[in-house]
């Protein structure tokens, strides 16, 4: 398969702290890539060096052969960026919005007229092309972003979480675009910190934290990693105080949270300790109302390598 | 070639804005005649209180559009969609000298136009057949005032500190260039400061030349500003990392 983004050794830092620290990635043509990591991991400054917009303090970048140094224009020209911010114009229409932006890369004329047109279809506001987007929803307004980052049909895309803050309608909107887009050969790498999205469209997927990669596989591989965990459920009739120490001493119980009427409670499965669980619940006088599994997940991935959640 | 794309993106936001529009087009004239008005019985013999606010009001203009660079640089229903051209091929010295440029080239053809609507439409004296250089006093004036607009964007880096700190020293230059009151006339550090200040060289320049038909000070006036203009680009230049504000 043909390399398109080389980095190696990247190190970023502001000031004393160190936002990236010595990552390495190849990223090959058509793959989707997944950039999962909590708030803080370095998934914005290592797409903001991608983008050319950092320089690296160490290491370097190759994007289609250009290096993000010496060839930033010629790399520009060929990557889509979709900020994390909404950086659109509120005061024109859409469909001037993403003319602007396509403009930009050269585009005029009909090619011009056809692309925004196809960018606009791609994330569904060509219907809407000629209202402007103060009067948008939020989602929509996360999907004319993504037109103005696409409309040049770029061979990479980088998105940075391109979903924070839409509701769940608008970002299964988005998800179905990016498989559009994937179907295409683009090539696209996708942050974000919801493992479930990340799930559902990323052929392999980088999981940061604290500047560093710490794994890298497809979502089977990962898991397979903790494969024998499963994460028990419980929702209780009304909140509860008990010690989660009882909980802890059964044997093969990993990690016991606690959050109002919901105690989750994280145990090897191979230790069959679903009975003695609900038994230790029962003892602490909790009234269970319902119980749900799930078995390992990115989430457990991340938990086992860090210790905390994707979402702390 | 995308300089001029951005840079016709940024003369239509400016039109687009009422509020850019209104403080560039009318508010030079409600400025005139409200100051005119009120201090009419102050003025007589062949100077009225509108001629002589004409002039220090255009100064003032010149000088507070630097607020509207502010606003065509950070305002917040544009800055976001400007601060994403960061992620273009488009070079750092186009995306702040356009919207330096929109500005100074709106705000030029609109106090010109009112410059001449004053003359020859309400009757006020500007130099008759010299008002000419008038107009491009207050040109020059305009891109100085744009130039530390921009500057001052580009040092403050957001629109809350550039909002609050460009008027402050918009209108310490005016005051200490004595377009309203008279500082330059008061005695120590006030008249030493006056002395350095560009729109006490206007003000004075414009004056000698409508009323005396007297060019000493004139080019050396707009040498001053061009070059002041030019260092305040000289300092966007190097200052301004579009990577700060995304």
């Amino acid at each position: 398969m043909k390399t398109v983004i080389t980095a190696k050794e990247l190190e970023k830092s502001y000031g004393q702290r160190k936002a990236v620290n010595g990552i390495s990635f190849d990223i090959f043509e058509g793959e989707v890539i997944g950039l999962l990591g909590p708030n803080g991991a370095g998934k914005s400054t290592t797409i903001n060096m991608l983008a050319t917009l950092l320089h690296p303090d160490k290491g370097s970048i190759r994007v289609l052969n250009y290096d993000s140094k010496k060839d930033k224009n010629m790399l520009k020209k060929n990557i889509g960026i979709i900020p994390q911010d909404l950086a659109i114009y509120e005061e024109i229409s859409a469909e001037k919005n993403v003319r602007f932006f396509g403009s930009l890369h050269g585009l005029g004329g009909e090619k011009l007229n056809q692309y925004v047109r196809d960018a606009l279809e791609l994330v569904s506001l060509y219907d809407r092309k000629d209202d402007k987007p103060k009067g948008f929803s939020g989602g929509m307004k996360r999907r004319l972003n993504i037109a103005c980052g696409i409309v040049h049909k770029p061979k990479i895309i980088i998105m940075d979480e391109p979903t924070v803050g839409i509701d769940p309608q608008s970002r299964n909107h988005i998800l179905q675009s990016i498989n559009v887009l994937k179907r295409q050969g683009v090539t696209l790498i996708y942050s974000t910190h919801y493992m479930e999205e990340v799930e559902a469209v990323a052929d392999r997927i980088l999981i940061m934290n604290d500047g560093v990669i710490i794994a890298e596989g497809t979502k089977e591989s990962l898991t397979k990693q903790v494969d024998d965990q499963i994460t028990y459920t419980f929702h209780l009739e009304q909140g509860v105080n008990f010690m989660e120490d009882a909980l802890y001493q059964i044997e093969g119980v990993l990690d016991v949270s606690v959050a109002d009427n919901l105690i989750n409670v994280t145990s090897e499965q191979s230790s069959n300790n679903l009975n003695a669980i609900i038994s230790a619940l029962l003892q602490n006088d909790c009234v269970l109302e319902s119980m749900t599994s799930q078995k390992a997940s990115l989430e457990t991935v991340f938990l086992e390598l860090t210790g905390r959640t994707l979402r702390d | 070639m995308n300089f001029l794309k951005v840079f016709k993106f940024d003369f239509m936001n400016i039109i687009r804005n009422p509020m850019l529009l209104s403080i560039n087009t009318i508010f030079p004239l409600v400025l005139l005649g409200a100051f005119g008005l009120v201090s009419s019985g102050n003025f007589s013999g062949d100077i009225s209180s509108y001629d002589y606010y004409a002039v220090t009001g255009m100064v003032l203009s010149g000088m507070l559009v630097s607020m509207t660079v502010t606003n065509t640089f950070m305002e917040e229903k544009v800055k976001r969609g400007n601060f994403r051209l960061a992620y273009f091929p488009v070079s750092k010295t186009t995306m702040y000298l356009s919207k330096l440029l929109s500005t100074f080239i709106f705000a030029s053809i609109s106090y010109s136009l009112i410059i001449l609507a004053v003359q020859y439409v309400f009757g006020c004296f500007l130099g008759g057949n010299n008002i000419f250089y008038f107009i491009i006093l207050i040109i020059v004036l305009t891109f100085f005032g744009c130039s530390m607009g921009t500057m001052l964007c580009c040092l403050l880096k957001s629109e809350e500190k550039a909002n609050a700190i460009t008027p402050i020293v918009s209108l310490l230059f005016v005051i200490f260039g004595s377009v309203f009151i008279p500082v330059g006339h008061l005695r120590g550090i006030f008249r030493s400061i006056a002395a350095f200040t560009p729109l006490k060289w206007v003000t004075e320049s414009a004056f000698r030349v409508i009323y005396n038909q007297d060019f000493s000070t004139y080019f050396y006036t707009l040498f001053g500003l061009v070059v002041l203009s030019l260092a305040c680009i000289f300092v966007s230049q190097i200052i301004y990392r579009p990577e700060d504000y995304v």
